[in-house]
């Protein structure tokens, strides 16, 4: 064994008994869906990324109204938080089916939402409570975008090195049918992050 | 399985898996949890984000109880699964610091231990860490699997889903990197 290997061999020794066993949070008993708990830098980074990601209807809005007319605002000033998944990244708007999919990193998911129902107009913001999640068959969904032409969503899973291709038909605000079948994964190159869609060639493009 | 509980701060041994199998999953998981913990803070660097990501593992297989597994195999997967989960890790983190919000990112854990003769040691291994994780992470996970948990090549091969002849360049080229930042012949 080299130098250079006994070191590591004992640093990486030295970080493993750092970590005590009475250090150590418990795992809880029923740890699936939403009850787990989140420490560190994840448990303020999530609400700080996902108040960010997802759909902020500010009170822009409400003086943009004040600008064109006398009449008082219909939605008080403020913001609408909307849940979705854990550390949401990307969103995109499918107008024709009146859904923004905004992709969480972390249960690998879109979450759909109603713009219909939810935005910055609504007086009823039943939408804005619950979104529904549609799996996007890899790791890390991080960037997200829409071919309307074709009903088409396309996510790059980041960790997966895969793009998920959704159809946006059966898969929206109103109709979540085929949301939760497997979708179409196009391999890529390594580590993929963002896309775009060029709607003259239907051809969705991707960063890595 | 090896259904002995690791020693606080042992290093876990890698043929654990050819003892009778555990009674399930999330048992197996129970039952190393520890360990698991030590090896995402390997990789992760961090205690809360580590736990984080084992938590997360427990949470899908609690999900997903149905799993089956070859008899013996719940060890390696669980391994795999946390390797998975500590690569999203050095995802988002990427993407951070990408868009500019890298000194968000939590101290790394302190390598060093108690006693004051074990001072100039902690911060010989604080630059042999500091060395490790700038290097890609298909070679800090090679390296890891290999002088921290011990598996053969072949081992570490079936974890990584590479070839062993991948695992033995990976090795050597990441040694030599490790040595060449430490400024040591490797």
């Amino acid at each position: 064994m080299t130098r250079t290997e006994e070191r590591l061999t004992d640093a990486l020794d030295a970080v493993g008994r750092a970590v005590k066993d009475h250090d150590l949070r418990p795992l809880p008993d029923h740890a699936a869906g939403g009850s787990r708990q989140r420490t560190g830098w994840q448990r303020w980074l999530a609400p700080v990324s996902a108040a960010a990601a997802v759909v902020v209807i500010a009170s822009f809005a409400v003086f943009a109204a004040f600008g064109h007319s006398p009449r008082p605002p219909a939605i008080a000033p403020g913001r609408i938080v909307i849940p979705v998944g854990g550390y949401p990244t990307g969103i995109a708007v499918d107008s024709s089916n009146n859904t923004a999919y905004v992709s969480s990193g972390t249960d690998g998911t879109l979450s759909l939402i109603n713009v219909l129902t939810c935005n910055a107009s609504a007086v009823d913001r039943a939408g804005c409570g619950h979104a529904h999640a549609a799996p996007t068959g890899g790791s890390d969904p991080i960037g997200v975008a829409v071919d309307e032409q074709t009903h088409t969503v396309c996510a790059a899973n980041g960790s997966s090195d895969t793009v998920a291709v959704i159809n946006a038909a059966n898969c929206n605000a109103a109709d979540t049918s085929g949301c939760q079948s497997r979708p179409v994964l196009v391999r890529v190159g390594a580590e993929p992050e963002f896309l775009a869609v060029d709607p003259q060639r239907q051809t969705p493009f991707t960063s890595g | 399985m090896d259904r002995l509980p690791l020693a606080d701060g042992a290093r876990p041994a890698v043929n654990a898996t050819s003892a009778p199998a555990a009674r399930d999953l999330a048992d197996t998981f129970r039952l190393h949890h520890a360990a698991l913990v030590r090896l995402a803070v390997i990789l992760v660097r961090d205690l809360p984000t580590a736990e984080d990501v084992i938590q997360d593992v427990f949470a899908r297989i609690q999900a997903r109880p149905d799993r089956h597994f070859e008899p013996g195999g719940e060890l390696a997967y669980l391994r795999v699964c946390v390797i998975n989960g500590c690569r999203s890790v050095h995802r988002r983190r990427a993407l951070l610091r990408r868009i500019g919000a890298g000194r968000t990112l939590p101290e790394p854990l302190a390598v060093h231990d108690s006693a004051e003769d074990e001072v100039i040691h902690a911060e010989e291994r604080r630059q042999v860490i500091a060395a490790l994780a700038a290097l890609p992470i298909r070679r800090r996970e090679v390296l890891v699997l290999r002088y921290y948990l011990g598996m053969s090549e072949a081992q570490i091969a079936a974890t990584l889903g590479i070839t062993q002849g991948t695992v033995k360049s990976t090795a050597a080229r990441a040694i030599a990197a490790l040595a060449k930042q430490l400024g040591e012949d490797s």
